[in-house]
């Protein structure tokens, strides 16, 4: 993991020592909230409907079991004893108060960690593949670029003031997890077909009100001409990105307004004067990083007990088939912790689970624990050996449920539960969906699926890439929930089709189970998955399953 | 039948804790809906508005509509009734610790 130095420590002590003066004159009075309402938000601190609500940066969601701690010993101190991981890699709190703020922050820096460029229209906390550095289909590990960027970012004086909020996220694999081509910035890792590494470059990629899939930018961008490249991106966007109306201030739209070519034109131009300005000390600081990103030393022990008590107890092999994934090294694998039990709120954890995770990573898994934008929390370096320890440990504290990829692992925004800006609850039907299939016992024979739930067309909830997407508005004062179907958050990513008219909040988990009932009954075999069926099949079936044949007919 | 009719609230965020409040006689914020000030007059709602708007102690206050039957009050928008009521999925005390 990145290792902090002095400069790091002195610039949070600073920034901290600010903040907590600006609170004090907002609760003398010297400030007014107009006045205040900025200064707050660059810290991360929202009010949402209920409380305030702070969001604590997790760049490209790494943590070590320190930091983990910290978040369990803040939501006991200053909160209601849990907090909620979000599709951002983040973790928010829901009910700070707002003179322990500055003590929060005082005790995150303790652990180096902020809530620094967690809002406001800068270059937000740079997002990755919550895999890196350890998935087998790796092919560089993207950690360090994404480190590089926010070492760049935090605080660039040029690019505080954007015309919007502005999101990069960095992949190193062919198989994309860090839903990439939703960024405004999507950069891919690669190398060239000399074995070069460089970027693959995608912009203007983006969900909320108006969906769109990032185009490539520059099919290879050397190594070294990271910077100046994103520079000349942002310089770009700086000076022609519009500021006169919100919903169409986002690069995706300028992107849209201007043409891809057009901007390609600009960026390029820009990237001539800017590489020049550049002496190389970038990637001296590149090198220094990655040193700090070598992988652990990996032990060699028996592996028998992983197989042969996969054997022995179903319930093991069940969380081994579906909660590891393939490590680099063969005698480690990936271990996804679901914070989606049953009947959960999607991405919460409590302050004992918080602590658990901890302490497994520390015993388990060289220290390293990684936020997935899917909201669970991933054990990236676990020996094999030790599957079953962890697995045991996990059962401790609710944390071993197997349902990782399948339906009732879906992604939810805190929707009208919390946020101001939503139309509709999205919790609560998350949670009812999640026990209807478990009732039915039908996750396993259904497979993996992506479902995901956002409570407003801000889209937090990903619905729009999910293979079965859920947007919550409201309609006359009443929830109604509309569905899509056909998202696709991977590298192939597809936006999803509305299929027709929403949903009362007691009518949508009836209304999702149809549409599994369809997928069931129309699938070629149990390998032909839900995303694989409906391309094959397109939305007829479903619609007719949903509004039947006559309805279906006036609807269009 | 019973008559159902509509009437205005100043809702707001206490400055110290966020949580919700209402305005009540003699410019008093209480945690309840309940024990808030009802405007029937929308211009004497909003002269008030302007009044508390500067008011140090909260956050942004602003007028919401609530109906009244058989005598509960209750939100017109779903956002407000959330914030009478709090979230779905934890039962947490929300009354503001500031009032």
């Amino acid at each position: 993991m990145y290792q902090y130095s002095d400069f790091d420590r002195n610039f949070l002590k600073r920034r901290t020592a600010r903040f907590k003066d600006q609170v004090e004159r907002r609760i003398s009075g010297a400030l007014t909230e107009d006045e205040f309402r900025p200064l707050r938000l660059m810290n991360g601190l929202y009010l949402q409907l209920h409380a305030y609500m702070m969001r604590v940066a997790i760049p490209y969601g790494t943590l070590n079991s320190v930091q983990m701690r910290k978040l369990a010993d803040i939501a006991d101190k200053y909160d209601k004893g849990y907090g909620h991981f979000t599709t951002r890699q983040n973790i928010q709190f829901n009910w700070p108060k707002l003179r322990d703020v500055p003590k929060i922050l005082e005790e995150l820096a303790d652990v180096d960690m902020h809530a620094v460029q967690t809002s406001g229209a800068c270059i937000r906390a740079v997002t990755s593949d919550h895999f890196a550095g350890a998935a087998a289909d790796e092919l560089i590990d993207p950690r360090p670029t994404a480190e590089l960027i926010r070492q760049w970012s935090s605080d660039h004086p040029e690019f505080a003031f954007l015309p919007r909020k502005f999101k990069i996220a960095v992949s190193g694999s062919e198989n994309d997890r860090a839903v990439i081509m939703a960024h405004d910035i999507g950069i891919r890792v690669t190398r060239d077909e000399l074995g070069k590494t460089g970027y693959q470059v995608f912009v203007g990629g983006g969900l909320g009100r108006t969906p769109m899939v990032a185009k490539p930018l520059r099919e290879f961008l050397p190594k070294a001409d990271l910077l100046p490249y994103l520079e000349a991106i942002l310089q770009v966007y700086n000076q022609i990105g519009r500021r006169d109306n919100k919903y169409k201030a986002r690069i995706k739209i300028t992107t849209h307004e201007n043409t891809i070519a057009a901007i390609k034109a600009k960026v390029e131009e820009r990237f001539f004067l800017q590489k020049a300005r550049f002496d190389g000390s970038d990637q001296k600081l590149l090198e220094k990083i990655e040193n700090d990103f070598t992988a652990p030393e990996f032990k060699k022990a028996s592996l028998e007990d992983f197989y042969n008590r996969q054997v022995i107890d179903p319930a093991f092999g069940e969380f081994v088939n579906n909660n590891t994934h393939q490590h680099k090294n063969p005698d480690y694998t990936i271990v996804s912790v679901s914070l989606k039990k049953h009947g959960q709120t999607p991405g919460d954890a409590t302050s004992s689970q918080m602590r658990l995770m901890a302490d497994i990573a520390n015993k388990f898994s060289h220290d390293e624990l990684r936020v997935s934008h899917e909201q669970n929390i991933i054990l990236p370096h676990v020996h094999k050996g030790d599957v079953a320890k962890v697995y045991a440990a996990l059962g401790e504290d609710d944390l071993e449920c197997a349902n990782i990829g399948m339906i009732s692992d879906l992604i939810s925004c805190p929707g009208m539960d919390y946020c101001t800006l939503a139309t509709a609850r999205s919790i609560p039907v998350a949670k009812e969906i999640a026990t209807r299939f478990d009732q039915l016992k039908l996750e396993q024979d259904i497979g993996p699926i992506k479902l995901k739930v956002s409570g407003c067309v801000n889209a937090c909830g990903h619905h729009h890439v999910g293979h079965i997407g859920i947007l919550g508005l409201e309609k006359r004062g009443v929830e109604s929930y509309q569905i899509t179907l056909g998202g696709d958050a991977s590298e192939t990513m597809s936006i999803g089709k509305t299929l027709g008219p929403g949903f009362a909040a007691d009518e949508i988990v009836a209304a999702i189970e149809k549409i599994i009932e369809t997928y069931l009954e129309q699938r070629l075999s149990r390998e032909e998955r839900f995303l694989e069926a409906f391309r094959r099949i397109g939305s007829t079936p479903f619609k007719t399953a949903l509004y039947g044949a006559e309805v279906q007919k006036n609807v269009a | 039948m019973s008559h159902e009719h509509t009437r205005a609230v100043i809702t707001a965020n206490h400055l110290l804790d966020g949580y919700s409040v209402y305005l009540a006689e003699r410019d008093r914020w209480v945690a309840h809906l309940s024990d808030a000030m009802q405007f029937e007059d929308s211009d004497f709602a909003k002269q008030k508005l302007t009044m508390v708007e500067n008011d140090l102690s909260v956050v942004g206050p602003y007028l919401i509509e609530i109906s009244i039957k058989e005598g509960f009050v209750r939100p017109t928008q779903a956002s407000e009734i959330s914030r009478v009521h709090g979230p779905t999925n934890y039962k947490h005390n929300q009354v503001s610790g500031g009032l």
